[in-house]
């Protein structure tokens, strides 16, 4: 797929043609919660301008907006402090980046947002093209740890083009309601029942890429009890599921990907399984024979093709 | 007399997403590694070179498929 002479790669084969955001009045925004630094009543345009959560600046981003979060600083024993809220982005937001700064390189060491109730999500987003790196969401008692809305052809709330970036899940599944080209890029995923969720019934996922992720088991020992990768009942086509770590085999829905809609296909690449032999018949769901395990091991090494 | 307000300049962060790493790095720390810095800056220029664009902002989704 290299298809610039100097090895630069654009996913679907086109040279590179450019950042994401091209939008020449877009604003830097910036998120800092720490006490006595960040304060809503600030404009937010600068870091020592700081807003203090996170909602007061995405409600105030246009289009190809960036905004970044500074860290709550380390606690021993807790970690970094949580941005308790949730953020909400419409559907006009399209193209907004939202980037955790104080690099780290592991997703539970940097800025970490915590929402919990009923229909509440760390980032309930309508709009498309939504990019967000480097930050840890976490959900106990919600539905999602983040929820990219999708409604189709009503075309109020729109997830095409998503991509996150070395983003953490913990405690909820994170659901991207189906959609054209999401990308979800070295996340991190940990939660019993269902870790992310790609489409529903009514939405198609399509040409959703899944690169570098480790989805993990509870307590880093007992098998969670739902698919890693699910989305049952609902059509997930060409779905790419790229170099990643699959922990213990689900117990209750024994399935590590989960995704029978009629129409559902894709492939699994270089991936491992921590499974003594894997079945893609019995371990891998997908409806028909149209999704592959190329070149993918398990606990007794490289995944046989005909099992499927 | 009119006042100029410098301050609301929209891309006085940086126009780049290299710009504005290295003014991140001055205030709270960065947002990527040092390799991936160079692999943005380095894309910057590609994209600059082939296609004129010199205002954008580069996810490291991207930056990491530079080898």
């Amino acid at each position: 797929m290299t298809t610039f002479g100097d090895q630069v790669f654009e996913f679907g084969g086109a040279p590179v043609s450019g950042g994401r955001y091209t939008n020449p009045f877009a604003t830097h925004w910036f998120v800092d919660g720490n006490s006595g630094e960040g304060n809503d009543g600030f404009d937010g345009k600068a870091p020592n301008r700081a807003k203090a959560t996170i909602d007061a600046a995405v409600q105030l981003m246009g289009v190809g907006d960036v905004l970044y979060i500074r860290p709550k600083h380390y606690v021993v024993g807790t970690g970094h402090a949580r941005y308790e809220e949730c953020a909400t982005i419409d559907l006009a937001q399209s193209d907004i980046s939202i980037i955790g700064a104080g690099y780290s390189r592991n997703n539970e060491f940097g800025v970490r947002m915590k929402c919990d109730g009923t229909s509440l999500y760390c980032i309930d987003s309508s709009a498309p093209s939504v990019h967000v790196e480097n930050i840890g969401l976490f959900s106990s008692s919600g539905t999602y740890t983040a929820y990219f809305r999708n409604n189709g052809a009503t075309n109020t709330q729109r997830n095409d083009g998503v991509t996150l970036y070395n983003v953490n899940s913990k405690g909820s599944p994170l659901y991207i309601q189906g959609g054209q080209a999401t990308r979800v890029i070295n996340c991190v995923f940990n939660n019993a029942a269902g870790e992310l969720i790609l489409a529903d019934n009514t939405v198609t996922g399509v040409n959703q890429l899944v690169r570098g992720c480790h989805f993990l088991d509870t307590a880093q020992s007992t098998a969670v009890t739902h698919p890693h990768v699910w989305a049952p009942g609902a059509n997930v086509v060409d779905l790419w599921v790229d170099h990643c770590y699959f922990g213990l085999i689900p117990t209750t829905t024994a399935y590590y990907i989960q995704i029978d809609g009629a129409q559902a296909s894709g492939m699994a690449t270089g991936c491992y399984f921590n499974q003594t032999n894997l079945d893609t018949d019995t371990d891998v769901d997908v409806s028909g024979s149209n999704f592959m395990i190329v070149g993918c091991y398990d606990k007794t090494g490289l995944v046989d093709a005909t099992d499927d | 007399m009119h006042i100029i307000i410098k301050d609301n300049k929209p891309d006085k962060f940086g126009k780049t997403r290299s710009e504005a790493e290295m003014n991140l790095r001055k205030e709270w720390g960065g947002s990527m590694s040092d390799e991936q810095l160079d692999k943005l800056k380095w894309m910057e220029r590609k994209i600059k070179e082939k296609y004129g664009q010199t205002k954008n902002y580069i996810g490291l989704d991207r930056v990491d498929e530079v080898k």
